[in-house]
């Protein structure tokens, strides 16, 4: 005790963490601590000797400020009781340097002192304990009127669900969500939980009761509700279980989105994309029926023509007609329409030219090695055809009528995005057999061949050493 | 596939089937008539409705139907070859652009020896019945 004797016992006063004034029960200022002075931006010689509100003047603007009555109120009644009196919450502006005033909130207490020993009962002073409350109260305020532009904004709604006794707090736009009238006083949940669809009422009860189980975790909703006038609306919901600090109940809180409009849509555009689906169905089915009917015109032609050499043109045209078919049955068998996966189709059309061609080289067979390759539809119609034409003439030229062999399809890619065709056959009849070649037909072949090297933008490539070799280069 | 039912193909020897064509596209159906013939078949009609189809497959017993899907009249090959298959225990061939028309209880009704797909390639119908011939052919018989 000896060492504080002889200290001013202000010191402890200005030490307090907290901001204190003293004044008289008749609200003139005595004592203002460095804490209390700080932070209402003010030095004491400002206010001592001064009453309270001629050192905080209240806000001309706020016209409910009845801040001085309230305090003379608290005041009187630490001095009837000799008792501390905690003052509601209350809003009282502060005019700062500059003259304005800022909106401060307070928490305030008013402790009775009883200075005069003379009179140990008597409050002669009381000490008011301030605490700025500004910043919590105002961001509570701004975070009320986040939500509420939210919702506004959104078509939200905001709900709190108390899971043990089945109250359900939200604001009105979930009951209009729901088709409750505005005068309908609902209060239990179930009344809610009762127009959700049924068929997509258990797995959202589940949902909730999940997210009741296990403290924090994520709620997801997704359902239609029935209202009484029969309309179907979507729902979204997204929130979290949480533990009432207060009452230690565990709450659903969360936020309901009616996303009717965005499911509605969403609908439509399924539907279009359905009939879409139908349409390029539809279109398919002509264009291959139009290719049958042109193939079965050729047919009918060739079959009816006596003249040899007219019937094996009318073959060569149906032959290529059907390389140009063939493309058509594989380009539908996955999504992608835009692009064929060649090798796929290479066997259909190896199939084809077996077929076409049986009777031309009785004991040459066809080979096939080809990569997993996919190609713009336009170039594989293209390749097809150029293949079909290299395939033909290897048939029509490289072989004698008894003549076993083999022509080799081959295609694969060549470095970088080239792509390289091959037709190779291991025919017995010289290269300048074949430059001699004169029939109309084939000359029509080679002009196809070259013709399409340069639709593809490649070049051509042939080699005539033990059996014909002809390759394509062109970019993928 | 067809265990146990009446219908069996004529034996190799007598190859020659009696077959109907189930078609509305006249050039289509004169092709697969050709070509049937080519193979030594026998075409007992031409039907261009599945109506018509039902009247000629009762008068003239085929072995075999060859089926396209949409018809004239907005009929349905469908409901032709389920008739020809549940009454007449015909077969069919089931020749279409579009197979996805043919849904799973229908095709499970119905029992298509093998779906061809249009535009049909050369000999593509042949080898079709060739091989229906073979993996159809009674075994213990």
């Amino acid at each position: 005790m000896d060492e504080v004797s002889g200290i001013d016992l202000g010191i402890f006063f200005d030490a307090a963490p907290t901001a204190q004034m003293v004044f008289t029960p008749d609200l003139r200022i005595v004592a203002a601590n460095q804490r209390y002075c700080a932070m209402l931006g003010r030095q004491p010689e400002e206010l001592i000797g001064n009453r309270v509100f001629e050192a905080f003047p209240a806000n001309p603007d706020d016209p409910n400020s009845d801040a001085e009555a309230e305090l003379q109120a608290s005041t009187d009644a630490v001095v009837a009781t000799g008792e501390a009196q905690e003052m509601p919450l209350r809003q009282h502006d502060v005019q700062e340097v500059d003259g304005r005033y800022g909106t401060r909130y307070w928490r305030i207490l008013n402790s009775p002192v009883f200075a005069d020993a003379s009179e140990p009962e008597r409050v002669t002073h009381v000490i008011h304990t301030a605490e700025d409350v500004t910043r919590s109260i105002l961001g509570e305020r701004a975070d009320a009127a986040k939500r509420r532009a939210a919702m506004r904004g959104a078509e939200l709604s905001y709900f709190e669900f108390d899971p043990a006794s089945g109250r359900l707090t939200r604001s009105p736009q979930l009951d209009a969500l729901f088709g409750f009238e505005p005068g309908e006083t609902v209060t239990t949940a179930q009344e809610f939980f009762d127009r959700i669809h049924p068929d997509d009422h258990g797995a959202t009860i589940a949902e909730i009761e999940r997210a009741g189980r296990t403290i924090g975790s994520d709620l997801h909703l997704d359902y239609r509700i029935m209202r009484p006038d029969g309309t179907v609306r979507w729902a979204i919901g997204h929130g979290e279980s949480v533990r009432d600090p207060d009452t230690q109940h565990v709450r659903i809180v969360g936020i309901v989105l009616d996303a009717t409009s965005i499911c509605e849509r969403e609908e439509s555009l399924r539907e279009a994309v359905g009939a879409r689906d139908l349409l390029i169905a539809e279109v398919n089915h002509r264009v291959k029926n139009s290719l049958q009917m042109v193939t079965s015109i050729l047919n009918l032609e060739a079959s009816a023509t006596e003249d040899a050499a007219a019937r094996a043109s009318l073959k060569a045209a149906t032959t290529r007609v059907n390389a140009v078919a063939a493309i058509h049955a594989s380009l539908y068998e996955d999504e992608d329409v835009s692009s064929v996966q060649i090798d796929r189709y290479m066997e259909r059309l190896k199939e084809h030219l077996d077929a076409s061609l049986s009777s031309e080289g009785r004991g040459v067979k066809i080979a096939l090695d080809v990569e997993p390759i996919r190609l713009p539809t336009d170039k594989a119609i293209t390749l097809s055809l150029a293949v079909n034409e290299l395939v033909t003439n290897s048939f029509k030229h490289a072989f004698g009528n008894e003549d076993e062999g083999a022509v080799t399809i081959s295609l694969r890619r060549s470095g970088g995005d080239t792509i390289v065709l091959e037709v190779a056959d291991d025919g017995t009849s010289s290269s300048t057999d074949r430059l001699e070649i004169k029939s109309p037909s084939s000359g029509l072949g080679q002009r196809l061949i070259k013709g399409m090297a340069s639709q593809l933008g490649g070049t051509i490539e042939v080699e005539g050493k033990n059996g014909w070799r002809t390759r394509i280069y062109f970019p993928e | 596939m067809a265990g146990g039912h009446a219908f069996i193909f004529p034996s190799e020897e007598a190859a020659a089937l009696k077959v109907l064509v189930i078609e509305d596209n006249i050039f289509i159906a004169l092709d697969l008539e050709g070509q049937l013939e080519e193979m030594g078949h026998d075409v007992v009609g031409i039907a261009a409705t599945a109506t018509k189809a039902i009247e000629m497959a009762l008068k003239s017993v085929p072995d075999l139907a060859i089926v396209d899907l949409q018809l004239a009249d907005g009929s349905r090959g469908q409901d032709a070859a389920f008739v020809l298959r549940a009454e007449m225990d015909i077969p069919s061939i089931i020749v279409s652009g579009s197979m996805h028309q043919v849904t799973d209880e229908e095709r499970a009704a119905i029992r298509p020896l093998v779906m061809l797909s249009k535009p049909l390639l050369s000999g593509e119908l042949g080898r079709a019945i060739e091989t229906v011939k073979i993996s159809d052919s009674p075994k213990d018989e």
